[in-house]
């Protein structure tokens, strides 16, 4: 994993069910103020890599709102994109996108982590992965051992650069190694946005399709090269076992 | 890599689709009738998961009429509701689908997809190809491939300006549209309505700052380039060979069937010289669902009748408002060769101080350009100096430089249509874009 930057925590992972106390946190960002603490999802036993845990700062005024906005209504916070390979478009905070306040990247990651909404949480994984800041990624990378939003970070992780969702300085192979470890993660995933069902896997092995290059492989479905990565995981059992296959070798 | 279906394929009658599909490609061309293709899907389900890819990949389309008499549409009259969720309206309970698109396909999955519409028509400017087909009961496709003739055209950069309507029931559909709220983020996308046809130039309002479909400015390199790996922006060098503009779409409408009405999507797309905006044809297409449980996706356009020399009159006026809509403001008729400010640039200028200073969270970008007249490289610099002396404006006024982002597009972008060598007042200009 690449050095993580900001106020984002880093802290082993635990394998037992008490958790560690958390790190001490770098100094917040301009806007931080003191941390309460998230409640963060456990890390799965099996998981011997770190875990990001961000601290809960409090943002200005307006990005509250926001989020507060996101909160009241999280069904509606994200919309559909009216395109294959934009299927998500979210109808409020914007600003939080758009923001350079450091603060902001840990605080939307510690909302994804804490409890509560699963709706809500995922929510805010779309935002964040529409931010340009550099330490976005770490921030998905952590939250793929997050069952409830792991699907969602991956997809993110597989789209920056393309359409609405911003290039980063990114260290690809980075991300490629965190999408390979869950890369045989056949849980279900419910989509509260579009209220559909697929599994983990899918959206990880589309991520890793794009991020590896679609021109690297032979998969029999003529949307592979437009849309992989991009649009929702819309293949047969056949392609997913032939994607697996190969992103193994790849 | 598996090689993309080559425009035409589709009316050859499928042999590429026979390659990727050949347990498919076995089904369709055994003869078997209804009742047989029935009993074989039913024997294997995961067939007919690959048959509407087989389809829209141009395989045999006698395949199609077949699934159509082994699987006859159920007519419903009561249009189907919305799907249920546990809890009240607007809470962030999950209805659990049945793996894809299930509440908002057809109930039946092995409905028949329309047949491709492929086409290749030569055009007074060039030659325009397209492949219009359905992936799915709520989405269509379309690639096109636009060469222009080099005889007639002599261009830097040719891309696509695409237009668009979106509808459901009696109202508008946008992207961010919700299954409650189809036109969720009409404020965002209104804007660019012409107010006449209501039709916008397609792109993505928060992050895109140009009209063109298939390119995008390259910050680094001061060119366009291709926008994806389906696009490819075209040029056509005075004497040379010219090389083909690509774009691929794949619109949707996954508000569909849920008991608001009707959906349709109008397209204009339109092969443009970017540095000119000179036109070079036209082709209409799109797709339209019916609000009842069970109803096809039904292409609408992509026909050769659909494919002109000149674009509509909307799109025009459309491609205009984009311009009224993305902007701040313009400032332009700049003195030929020169990049002074004028008193109504300052005027326009304060304009935006103001609105700045009212929202911090508010970055500009100012565009330079400059008319099709004169040397590349003075152009080049002359354009970047015009947005830089619009910032200095700015700064000078009290917005902090690190708000402000300089960019020079020389003559490589046209705001409005004009011949090579013609000096066009609207073209030298300072473009104000205010984001976020």
């Amino acid at each position: 994993m690449r050095p993580v930057s900001l106020a984002l925590f880093v802290v082993a992972a635990c394998s037992s069910a008490s958790e560690p106390p958390h790190a001490q946190a770098p100094p917040p960002g301009p806007s931080a103020a003191p941390a309460s603490s998230p409640s963060p999802a456990a890390a799965p036993a099996s998981n011997p890599t770190p875990t990001l845990r961000a601290p809960m700062t409090h943002l200005a005024p307006a990005l509250e709102a926001e989020l507060k906005a996101v909160r009241s209504d999280p069904i509606e916070a994200i919309g559909y994109g009216k395109k294959t390979y934009r299927p998500y478009e979210p109808t409020t905070g914007e600003n939080l996108i758009a923001s350079d306040d450091p603060a902001v990247t840990p605080r939307l990651l510690a909302e994804a982590q804490g409890g509560g909404d699963r709706v809500y949480r995922l929510a805010v994984v779309h935002l964040l992965g529409m931010r340009a800041t550099s330490d976005v990624d770490a921030a998905l990378i952590a939250l793929l051992d997050d069952r409830e939003v792991s699907a969602t970070a991956a997809y993110l992780l597989g789209r920056a650069g393309f359409k609405g969702y911003p290039s980063r300085t990114r260290d690809v192979a980075a991300i490629v190694a965190a999408l390979r470890r869950h890369v045989d993660d056949a849980a279900t995933f419910d989509d509260p946005f579009y209220r559909r069902t697929f599994r983990v896997q899918d959206f990880v092995l589309g991520a890793l399709a794009r991020l590896l290059g679609p021109e690297r492989f032979q998969i029999a479905d003529p949307r592979f090269d437009n849309d992989i990565g991009y649009a929702l995981p819309w293949w047969s059992d056949t392609v997913r076992a032939e994607l697996l296959t190969q992103v193994r070798t790849r | 890599m598996q090689r993309k279906a080559a425009d035409g394929d589709a009316a050859a009658g499928g042999s590429e689709a026979d390659t990727r599909f050949p347990r498919v490609a076995a089904i369709a061309n055994r003869g078997l009738d209804a009742a047989a293709l029935r009993q074989a899907l039913t024997a294997d389900p995961s067939l007919a998961r690959e048959i509407p890819m087989y389809l829209a990949a141009g395989g045999a389309p006698q395949l199609n009429d077949l699934m159509a008499a082994a699987y006859p549409a159920v007519p419903v009259a009561k249009p189907e509701q919305p799907p249920a969720v546990d809890g009240p309206v607007g809470s962030s309970a999950i209805v659990k689908g049945e793996g894809t698109k299930s509440e908002k396909q057809p109930t039946d999955p092995t409905q028949p997809l329309p047949a491709a519409r492929p086409g290749n028509k030569p055009l007074d400017k060039g030659v325009l190809k397209w492949t219009l087909k359905a992936v799915d009961h709520e989405t269509a496709d379309i690639d096109i491939d636009f060469k222009p003739d080099p005889a007639k055209v002599e261009a830097k950069n040719v891309s696509f300006v695409q237009t668009v309507i979106s509808k459901v029931g009696t109202g508008f559909a946008y992207g961010g549209g919700t299954a409650t709220n189809p036109a969720k983020k009409q404020a965002v996308y209104q804007p660019f309505e012409e107010p006449g046809s209501k039709k916008r130039v397609d792109h993505f309002p928060d992050g895109e700052n140009d009209p063109f479909y298939g390119a995008e400015w390259n910050q680094s390199s001061k060119k366009w380039q291709r926008e994806g790996a389906s696009s490819q922006v075209g040029k056509s060098p005075k004497g040379g060979t010219s090389t083909s503009a690509k774009m691929h779409d794949g619109p949707d409408a996954p508000e569909s069937r849920m008991g608001l009405g009707d959906t349709s999507s109008e397209f204009e797309t339109v092969p443009v010289v970017l540095e000119t905006r000179q036109p070079l044809g036209s082709l209409t297409w799109g797709f339209k669902i019916k609000d009842q449980a069970n109803s096809r996706i039904e292409l609408t356009g992509g026909t050769d009748a659909d494919c002109k020399d000149a674009p509509s009159a909307d799109w025009g006026k459309t491609l205009d408002q984009f311009y009224v809509g993305k902007f701040e403001t313009i400032l332009d008729e700049f003195d030929i060769a020169k990049a002074d400010l004028k008193p109504d640039h300052k005027t326009k200028l304060d304009a935006v101080v103001t609105k700045m200073k009212a929202d911090t969270s508010l970055k500009a970008q100012l565009g330079g350009a400059c008319d099709l007249t004169g040397d590349e490289q003075f152009n080049k610099a002359l354009s970047l100096k015009r947005a830089e002396n619009a910032r200095d404006y700015l700064v000078a006024n009290g917005i902090a430089a690190g708000r402000l982002e300089v960019q020079s597009y020389s003559f490589d972008w046209a705001r409005v249509e004009a011949e090579p060598g013609k000096s066009e007042g609207k073209n030298r200009r300072v473009q104000v874009w205010l984001h976020k």
